[in-house]
């Protein structure tokens, strides 16, 4: 918690305590600050990456890569509502979202259960689960992975998709529904 | 201690006056949601603080089943080491981040530079800022084109004003017809010189309203003879705007001179009473018929068509209506009015027509009543079939 000297200015409560922040160096990378640049890459990319690295797996590490590089670059064409404060969804969120939205152009290649496991004869329940959600569409492989790898809670999956909260539930809803089967049929086969 | 006592015990019911801190919790933000949603929201947020979800909970809800199953594999996947960018590649994104926001650089405004001074003139003197040194050098773009806009309107507006007056101005031009309106000549006259002005003709055009003294002849042949010049005449019939069909019922002559007929009279007129029979309604029972022939019948209108040769012909427009029309063998005027006396001292009341064309030299006269079929359009398709 920060700690308010006597005499400071009371700051208005913040339902996003790292929203402001961001916004302000949005503003300052639009006007062609460096720093500022440096500053979000070194608050957010971490993030990003390890989003991405829950999302695919270890063994994907040019990719992630990659998607880090392509994400930001992103973002930094789209900052303005950041830049002008109007955003409401926290910065990371919505690299998050930008990022997923990388990764579904990339279309990486479902990696092997054995692979991702590395034990031959016993593979686990995520890379049972990562392999059950290559047969789901990419939205609800998006609010699977918010809800079971970011373990995030229903307000910030809708803010993340973006979406309702009831709608994002929805979506989470279907999503186990296609992926219980998808296990179900993995169980069979084996 | 007055103002200890001025404090009202939290028990005196001013709960409802306590100030309200809005605090955004997740159970606030959960209690949004009903049923289902609601349930796997809570679920989420429990799962999430560790606890698993119980058995009631997921037993009549099989996604809540499935969520609970996967928490092994979440679990699996949050103790996944945390991955840390190394510094090559933080700086090579960077790099490339750095290239991006430069070109969103706002390009530098050039700093205002003092005008040097120019040789032969002192900075020492103190010039005072002069008012046009403010006025903007830019092209203001919206006034300019306001401006053309404008510009282009006032041009457009003055010729169509010169076009119009031209047009108001321009009066039709004839060899013989004379078109008055009271003691006023509405058209220019471009008449052939050295005509011969035969007394009659002189008479005629000096007292237009006065009657000729026709006589009747036995037949056209007999008319023709009467005249040097060729007797125009109307087609046996015509089928536009409707079907109508001509027939001569009376032919008569005014001499030029006298009361007797004489042959190749060149200053005589001549007047064909035909009957047009048309499909159009006939005359409505109980109308003036003063001064018309009455061998009219249902479905028939009487038409008379006077012919002339080199006379000038005066008609005055002031009564009625009147146009200048142009067929292709012919030049001349519709008039249509209440009332027309014509050459042979019929007078016409009500709706009447009169076709007045020029073919070269020679004159003709049509009159009916539009009552009767002979309208403008029926008149002039059957000049455009005279055989001249």
């Amino acid at each position: 918690m920060p700690i308010r000297l006597p005499g400071q200015a009371k700051q208005p409560i913040s339902r996003e305590p790292g929203l402001a922040f961001d916004c302000e160096l949005a503003g300052r990378v639009t006007e062609g600050d460096p720093g500022a640049l440096r500053q979000l890459v070194d608050r957010h990319a971490g993030r990003v990456a390890n989003y991405l690295l829950r999302r695919l797996g270890e063994g994907h590490d040019e990719l992630i890569d990659k998607i880090v590089a392509t994400t930001f670059a992103e973002a930094i064409r789209h900052i303005g509502p950041y830049a002008k404060g109007s955003a409401t969804t926290p910065m990371d969120l919505w690299l998050v979202r930008l990022a997923e939205k990388s990764l579904a152009k990339q279309r990486p290649a479902p990696t092997p259960v054995q692979a991702q496991t590395g034990q031959a004869d016993t593979p686990s329940d995520l890379a049972r689960l990562r392999l059950a959600m290559t047969t789901i569409p990419e939205r609800q492989r998006f609010v699977l992975a918010l809800a079971i790898f970011e373990q995030m809670p229903a307000h910030e999956i809708a803010q993340t998709l973006p979406a309702t909260p009831a709608g994002a539930m929805r979506r989470l809803r279907t999503a186990l529904k296609g992926v219980s089967k998808a296990l179900e049929a993995q169980e069979e086969a084996e | 201690m007055d103002a200890l006592r001025r404090i009202r015990p939290r028990s005196a019911g001013n709960k409802s006056n306590a100030r309200r801190v809005s605090i955004d919790t997740v159970a606030e933000r959960n209690a949004r949601l009903r049923g289902a949603d609601q349930a796997m929201a809570s679920a989420l947020e429990q799962l999430r603080s560790g606890v698993p979800l119980n058995w009631g909970q997921v037993e009549d809800d099989p996604e809540l089943a499935t969520l609970a199953r996967l928490q092994q594999a979440g679990e699996e996947c949050r103790l996944m080491p945390l991955r840390v960018m190394s510094a090559e590649a933080k700086e090579a994104l960077l790099d490339q981040l750095s290239g991006r926001i430069k070109v969103r650089q706002r390009p530098a405004k050039p700093e205002k530079v003092a005008p040097k001074t120019l040789a032969g003139f002192s900075e020492n003197v103190q010039v005072l800022t002069q008012v046009e040194e403010n006025v903007a050098i830019a092209v203001n773009w919206p006034r300019t084109i306001l401006s053309g806009v404008l510009v282009v309107g006032a041009v457009v507006l003055a010729v169509w004003g010169i076009f119009s007056l031209l047009k108001s101005s321009s009066s039709p031009t004839f060899s013989w017809i004379e078109l008055h309106s009271g003691d006023t000549v509405l058209n220019r006259q471009q008449r052939v010189a050295g005509w011969d002005d035969l007394p009659c003709r002189v008479a005629r055009q000096q007292n237009p309203t006065r009657p000729g003294y026709f006589v009747p002849v036995q037949s056209l042949r007999d008319a023709q003879a009467s005249v040097d010049y060729n007797i125009p005449l109307l087609p046996e019939g015509i089928s536009v705007p409707s079907k109508y069909t001509f027939q001569i019922e009376l032919a008569a002559v005014d001499p030029c001179e006298g009361n007797t007929i004489k042959p190749s009279d060149s200053g005589a007129l001549v007047s064909l009473q035909y009957q047009a029979a048309h499909t159009l309604a006939a005359t409505t029972p109980g109308q003036g018929t003063v001064g018309r022939p009455t061998s009219a019948r249902p479905g028939t209108g009487p038409l008379t068509m006077l012919a002339s040769f080199d006379q000038p012909t005066v008609f005055d427009v002031s009564k009625g209506s009147w146009k200048e029309v142009r067929l292709p063998q012919a030049h001349g005027i519709y008039w249509r009015g209440s009332t027309y006396r014509d050459q042979t001292g019929v007078q016409w009341v009500d709706d009447v027509s009169v076709l007045l064309l020029e073919h070269d030299d020679q004159i003709v006269t049509i009159v009916g009543s539009n009552r009767d079929g002979i309208t403008e359009e029926m008149l002039l398709e059957a000049a455009r079939n005279i055989s001249w």
